[in-house]
């Protein structure tokens, strides 16, 4: 790398550092890209090793301007050496049902029937979008006197008139949605009740 | 916890008291600090966590910077030295750390001292 070019790269990295120190006082924001440049200046010359690998050592401008924030260093290594370990997912909750034994059979056969409803809602919207007369909410009888005939995917053409139109697609991925969520969530809340053999104090 | 993490806890505290000792023994910029630092080998600080912590010490009052034109340096250098707060807080330190020490080598025992195999 040429001296032009090194040079270069420190006063770009000075750049972000500066941009990512914007909130912090213009006196202490200057000294700190002061006594960068200095340390990465002095480090360069006396080492063999390049500003790219000096500039390596301090990380990237926007994660090292973070540890000179007040507490911030120290809020995330904590928070980082506490971080529980990750949630499993609705997918893992299934599979515990699944191999739960007899025990959890009656449930699983719920969950499975509220998540097969939910597939059902997605398929209906993806048949609305791919073959709109065969899905719909039909309704039959004169204006004013309307009343339910179908809702949901019929491969023959109905009676009455299909009243909900195109709107069925958003309504039936948010009944979806909500179907699925509220599934997941009822599975976790059973399981904070209920742990799993082995992860209660796992973390100590 | 792996070893790593209760590594970088256990240098946490110690880079502080390490930091305000040497200042307190050298007025010193930063590279200067983090080879007299390492030149005693027990402790490990980074490139990356040496000026932040000198920043926070500052702000909080325990050290105090002040620019120099050094004439070998092509730019100028920032020496920091311990204020008398400072001071103050190093001596409470040391003590709580020499009560550390005794403690810790008493629960530790014989584990301390054995040859490790």
């Amino acid at each position: 790398m040429s001296r032009a070019e090194a040079s270069g790269r420190l006063d770009a990295y000075l750049a972000r550092l500066d941009a990512a120190l914007a909130d912090v006082p213009a006196e202490e924001r200057r000294d700190i890209l002061l006594e960068t440049r200095g340390h990465v200046l002095e480090q360069t010359g006396r080492t063999n090793r390049g500003v790219d690998a000096v500039l390596a050592e301090l990380g990237a401008p926007e994660e090292y301007a973070r540890r000179f924030r007040p507490g911030q260093d120290d809020a995330e290594e904590a928070a980082a050496a506490d971080e529980p370990a990750p949630r499993p997912g609705a997918l893992h909750d299934l599979a515990r049902l699944a191999t739960g034994g007899w025990k959890t059979l009656p449930l699983l056969f719920v969950v499975a029937f509220w998540y097969a409803i939910a597939l059902m809602w997605l398929c209906v919207a993806v048949l609305k979008l791919l073959a709109p007369s065969t899905v719909g909410y039909w309704m039959t009888g004169p204006e004013g006197h309307r009343r339910f005939s179908f809702i949901g995917i019929s491969p023959e053409p109905r009676p009455g008139t299909e009243v909900v139109g195109y709107a069925l697609v958003p309504i039936a991925l948010l009944l979806a949605l909500v179907i699925h969520f509220a599934v997941s969530r009822g599975l976790r809340m059973l399981y904070a009740r209920w742990p799993e053999p082995g992860t209660r104090g796992e973390r100590t | 916890m792996d070893l790593n993490a209760w590594k970088s806890q256990l240098r946490k505290g110690a880079a502080e008291l390490a930091v305000l000792a040497t200042l307190d023994r050298h007025e010193s910029y930063g590279l200067d600090l983090l080879d007299r630092i390492h030149a005693s080998g027990g402790l490990e600080l980074s490139e990356g966590s040496i000026y932040p912590l000198l920043n926070r010490l500052q702000k909080e009052g325990k050290i105090r910077g002040r620019w120099v034109e050094d004439p070998e340096a092509a730019h100028p250098r920032k020496y920091y030295a311990v204020t008398d707060e400072g001071r103050a807080l190093l001596a409470e330190m040391l003590a709580e750390w020499t009560q550390f020490e005794a403690g810790m080598r008493q629960i530790l025992g014989a584990e301390a001292v054995r040859e490790p195999r």
